[in-house]
């Protein structure tokens, strides 16, 4: 898939534009070989007959878009609960005594640089990373072994734990959620469905042709539009609407970066 | 320099056009959104009566309305999302003002159960966070930004609350309730920050938008009846129904900014 390294722009270029010009071929195409006088004779019986397939196409569209936002929002949905998660760990880490409060950061800065690294990488392909998961480990080992000097750290633990429980939960949601890819039978489905339209009204007579290409363009523009929507949204860490790490990056700036200056 | 190279300079530096606008009057952005959108519309059926003839215009009404009536209503079905999306968004951004207030005022009982030093400090604390969200970081969140001064304070809030060490249950019991209290306030606060989405998913959704807008605007351009007055007419109704559901979507995308923006009072009101 050549244009996920494009931008967003040129991405809505591409998949309009080869619509548009699939659309002006198949209508010249159609014309060298029937007059609009011919082609305006199946417009009252085409129309009748065959009126049906619009909106099969408008629920297949709106159907395929609402998948693909949903499972794009879960994703962002489950980040987001885990980068809390973070935060709240973080800020309570802050708090323990020494040498406690020194380890306890080291280990989660670890773990939010291995997810906003190597993890964010692996789970383009729909995977997870191995240094992730240990450093997550190593987390839940300081945790467990932290020297609890003063019963403001024995508090704090009591905070933390249940904190430290989430976050796993909430890291096997972030990868699960990931792996739910927008199935390639209901992408097919989509592009069978707008061929079929475009082609469709090839075959319909205009009064003129300039006006059977204009309206042609702006009719495939549109749901090519709903194409290049689901297009960018069916890969959440892939193309140009790839979520990006930095609510991971600026955990990590806070971590090591304690004094409060902005990234 | 022009006033109107002036006008445009100033749009550009404060933090480009779509943040020039969003601080401008309701008025403002009505006349710029809608207005500026019926100018386009209009304005394309005029040129399109210049070159096509009434003939043709009814023509392709005849044909085209039929065959692609379809397209508005997908196009109706994915506008209600985005404004969905929108009001979602903005009651989100409500909620968690109001949860993070919540929170703290829960804190702020939680610690009225400490001893006199530690409820001194942690109102002191209270009051210079609540201040510098309403007076710092509001204005910074408009452009979907947090404040260090607002960040480091919560933080000197949170070190006062967690200075408290408990001696028995019953400050155990104390500190258990108010350990729900800081984590409700500390997520509210990441929430509350973390609500505006990304700059490549605001601009997907205003391509997606503005692309679905001047597709259908342009449709209207080719149907037409034999007066021209009625098609300008009808495109202005067109025009204004979709166009001003594009403003109220802007509106509610910028919770922070602008006329609807929600106001600092809870956290004013906690500063005292």
């Amino acid at each position: 898939m050549l244009w996920l390294n494009l931008s967003l722009w040129q991405t809505f270029a591409v998949i309009v534009g080869a619509g548009v010009v699939f659309n002006g071929i198949g209508t010249l195409l159609v014309a060298l070989f029937k007059s609009n006088a011919q082609l305006a004779h199946g417009n009252d019986p085409g129309g009748n007959k065959f009126g049906f397939l619009e909106p099969i196409t408008g629920l297949v569209t709106v159907f395929v878009l609402t998948m693909a936002w949903i499972q794009y929002n879960d994703v962002v949905g489950r980040i987001q609960r885990e980068t809390t998660t973070l935060v709240l760990l973080k800020e309570s880490a802050g708090q323990f005594t020494e040498p406690t409060r020194s380890r306890v950061l080291a280990a989660l800065a670890g773990y939010v640089e291995a997810v906003g690294g190597p993890e964010w990488r692996a789970m383009a392909a729909n995977g997870h990373s191995e240094v992730a998961e240990q450093a997550l480990e190593a987390l839940v080992r300081t945790y467990g072994a932290a020297d609890l000097r003063t019963s403001r750290d024995e508090s704090l633990m009591r905070f933390s734990g249940p904190v430290v429980r989430r976050l796993n939960d909430d890291r096997q949601g972030r990868l699960l959620a990931t792996t739910f890819e927008l199935r390639q039978p209901l992408l097919v489905m989509l592009g069978a469905a707008v061929v079929v339209t475009i082609a469709f009204s090839w075959v319909f007579g205009y009064p003129t042709m300039r006006g059977k290409l204009a309206m042609g363009t702006l009719f495939t523009s549109g749901l090519m539009l709903i194409v290049f929507m689901v297009s960018v949204l069916a890969h959440p860490f892939r193309g140009p609407l790839a979520v990006p790490n930095d609510a991971y990056a600026d955990i990590l700036w806070e971590i090591t970066h304690p004094e409060g200056e902005s990234p | 320099m022009s006033q109107v190279e002036a006008l445009l300079r100033d749009m550009a530096g404060s933090g480009g056009y779509f943040q020039w606008l969003i601080h401008q009057p309701m008025g403002v952005i009505l006349l710029v959104i809608v207005g500026g959108g019926l100018v386009f519309i209009v304005g394309g059926v005029l040129l399109a009566n210049n070159y096509l003839t009434p003939e043709e215009l009814i023509s392709n009404t005849l044909v085209g309305t039929f065959k692609f009536m379809f397209l508005a209503q997908i196009f109706t079905g994915v506008l209600a999302f985005i404004m969905v999306e929108a009001g979602n968004r903005y009651a989100n951004a409500e909620a968690y003002v109001d949860t993070e207030i919540r929170g703290l005022r829960l804190l702020s009982r939680v610690v009225s159960h400490m001893p006199l030093e530690n409820q001194t400090r942690f109102g002191d604390a209270l009051k210079e966070y609540a201040k510098s969200v309403a007076e710092t970081e509001w204005p910074m969140m408009a452009s979907g930004d947090d404040s260090p001064i607002s960040r480091a304070a919560f933080r000197r809030m949170l070190g006062v609350y967690f200075s408290f060490n408990p001696v028995d249950v019953s400050d155990r019991s104390v500190v258990a309730m108010g350990n729900l209290a800081v984590a409700m306030a500390v997520e509210a606060r990441t929430n509350r920050l973390n609500n505006n989405v990304s700059r490549e998913l605001s601009n997907f959704i205003w391509l997606s938008l503005l692309g679905l807008v001047v597709i259908t605007a342009m449709f209207n351009w080719f149907f037409g009846t034999r007066g021209l007055r009625s098609q300008v007419a009808m495109g202005i109704a067109l025009g204004s129904s979709i166009l001003t559901c594009v403003f109220i979507v802007f509106l509610l995308a910028n919770p922070f900014a602008g006329d609807t923006a929600i106001p600092p009072t809870p956290f004013l009101e906690l500063a005292g």
